[in-house]
């Protein structure tokens, strides 16, 4: 019977993805060097170019593991969560709202 | 005194001289109407040298001696000049008559004096040809081959109003007086009329119907734009100056125009100088063209749509959009000017999209940023006014916006200009301009906003202040935009392209 009822998942909304940035500006801020996450930035932009929603979570949550008791990364994490599996046009959106607040990450909070 | 008239005795105006309303030269707001007022003014203007002014003047002061005397001589002596027939323009004074029958009496005679011509068949008449713009008359009335002098001058009192109206062609106006009016066989369905224009209503209007006969004198002819045209707007002197312009444009230019650019040249110039501006939003080009037995071989208005009138009213807006660019045509660059696609209603992204690839891809050429960016802002409302179709709750709301609107976008689409050319040196703005603009055409999002990242990255000794601000527009108005991100690309490239301080070339003019 569960089977029979179709979950339609509501597309992301714009003030969802601008809170996506900002709390990944927030955490990454607290993560690693500059070299770090710019090279955590271009992996993620190559998942983004090949579609593949899997890899760029995967690598996503690797560069989470180092801080797991952060607040922001369980509040980011669980968000994450939340609206995982995306489809294609919210994975775009969404993946490039975190890769941005990481690239911006650094001159809002003097990160490390 | 009672001033409370009834309906049925407005006609009676002419009982007692002409009333205020038919001495003021000014426009009905009916085009065929006015067509034949303007037709007149050009006449009355070429026959005697007086301006507009002169004539409002002198039908101010004495509107029989310009009906009954100066017209019937202006109108047939017009017709000489066309055929080039060698008569020169009678000089005799006027006679202190004042009564309107003996004025056109008078007016007759010197007709009859001057342009009288015997027939083969020993008849005499006044001598009227069917050459040029009164081909459009051909075997009307007074114009028929066969027509006695005397016949003639009773045509000419039915139509200047001293005699009352008989013939059935000027009662029921149709086909036969007006090309563009149908005949009454076309209209044959309309059952309670026998035509749309009827003289019993059009007497409401005018003082008499020799507007009727001054019609084709309204149009430009020239004989390479194969049509006779006519730039209409409701207003008596906006019109007239700006088809005087056009006449001298048409006459002076060089090399071939189209006919709507040349009018908008004219239409701009005289916004300059008259106060008419609101004519603006009630604009029409007509144009027609007579082929053998009199057929209309086409008509075309072209309206000026309200809401480009609107935007076009905005000193900074047309300024930025009136201008030439270059763009690829199949194989070869051509120029298009902006304010006339603007004006057709046609879309003017793929034009920006095409000068900036041809700029990129070949073509050592200049367009100003500030024209590119504008044009690309006007775009993006104009789409989106056009997504919010009528009826939709806030239309009319976002209609009295849009110039806002669009000095809006312009503010957003210029704003990383100057940052564009802090984080990447010429050579690199060049190689990456080429992958974008491809994006772009192709509509590809992901792989515009993934090429532009990954050059944003490889900049991370650049200030990040400045990075950020591009981030936030890349954000703000390419990934969080889904109804025209396109538009906010292209502006970005175009300051790629275009960009740098060091060129000083910010804001500078084609």
């Amino acid at each position: 019977m569960a089977d029979m009822v179709k979950r339609v998942k509501k597309p992301i909304s714009e003030e969802e993805l601008k809170n996506l940035k900002y709390l990944t500006n927030k955490t990454f801020s607290k993560i690693g060097s500059e070299n770090y996450k710019q090279k955590l930035a271009y992996n993620l932009l190559n998942t983004v170019k090949a579609d593949d929603q899997r890899q760029f979570f995967w690598i996503l949550l690797r560069a989470f593991n180092s801080r797991k008791d952060d607040g922001d990364i369980k509040t980011l994490s669980s968000k994450l969560q939340r609206i995982y599996p995306l489809t294609p046009v919210d994975f775009e959106k969404v993946a490039y709202s975190i890769i941005m607040g990481i690239i911006s990450s650094e001159s809002e909070y003097g990160g490390e | 005194m009672n001033d409370v008239r009834t309906l049925g005795e407005f006609g009676d105006d002419h009982s007692d001289g002409y009333s205020k309303r038919h001495t003021e030269l000014r426009f009905t707001g009916n085009w065929f109407v006015d067509a034949g007022i303007l037709g007149f003014v050009n006449l009355m203007e070429e026959v005697y040298g007086w301006s507009l002014e002169d004539l409002k003047k002198f039908l101010k002061e004495s509107p029989e001696t310009i009906y009954y005397w100066y017209f019937p001589i202006a109108f047939v002596h017009h017709n000489h000049k066309v055929r080039d027939t060698g008569i020169q323009l009678p000089k005799e004074a006027l006679s202190e008559a004042d009564c309107k029958d003996n004025l056109f009496e008078e007016a007759w005679n010197l007709i009859c004096k001057h342009y009288s011509t015997t027939t083969k068949k020993g008849k005499e008449k006044i001598d009227l040809g069917s050459s040029g713009p009164y081909y459009y008359f051909h075997n009307l009335l007074f114009f028929q081959p066969g027509r006695s002098k005397e016949k003639q001058k009773e045509d000419f009192m039915e139509v200047i109003g001293i005699k009352a109206v008989n013939k059935e062609i000027l009662i029921h106006m149709d086909k036969t007086i007006n090309k563009f009016l149908p005949s009454a066989d076309e209209s044959s369905n309309v059952s309670y009329v026998k035509s749309f224009v009827e003289t019993s209503n059009l007497k409401y209007l005018l003082p008499n119907f020799v507007f009727i006969l001054t019609f084709p004198f309204a149009f430009l002819s020239k004989d390479h734009y194969k049509a006779n045209t006519l730039f209409y707007s409701p207003n008596l002197s906006f019109t007239y100056n700006v088809n005087k312009r056009l006449e001298k444009l048409l006459e002076s230019q060089k090399q071939y125009k189209s006919i709507l650019n040349v009018t908008w040249e004219a239409i701009l110039d005289s916004i300059m100088e008259t106060e008419s501006i609101w004519s603006l939003e009630n604009m029409y080009m007509i144009k027609y063209n007579v082929g053998k037995n009199q057929r209309l071989l086409s008509a075309e208005y072209i309206g000026i749509p309200k809401l480009q009138a609107n935007i076009i009213l905005d000193d900074t807006i047309r300024n930025a959009l009136n201008k030439n660019v270059q763009v690829r045509n199949k194989k070869n660059p051509v120029w298009v000017w902006l304010l006339e696609e603007f004006i057709k209603n046609k879309p003017l992204f793929p034009l920006v999209l095409n000068n900036l690839q041809l700029r990129i891809n070949e073509i050592n050429m200049y367009t100003s940023l500030n024209t590119l960016i504008y044009t690309l802002s006007t775009d993006n409302q104009i789409k989106y006014l056009e997504k919010n179709k009528l009826f939709t709750p806030d239309f009319f709301k976002k209609y009295r916006e849009t110039l806002f609107n669009i000095k809006d976008d312009f503010r957003k689409m210029i704003a990383p200009y100057n940052n564009i050319s802090k984080v990447f040196t010429r050579d690199e703005r060049d190689k990456l301009s080429r992958p974008l603009i491809s994006t772009v055409r192709k509509r590809n999002r992901k792989a515009f906003t993934n090429i532009l990242l990954k050059a944003l990255l490889s900049k991370n000794n650049s200030n990040q202040e400045t990075i950020k601000s591009l981030n936030k527009y890349l954000f703000d108005n390419i990934v969080l935009n889904d109804k025209n991100w396109e538009n906010y690309a292209l502006a970005f490239i175009a300051g790629l392209v275009y960009g740098g301080i060091e060129d000083g070339r910010y804001g500078e003019e084609s």
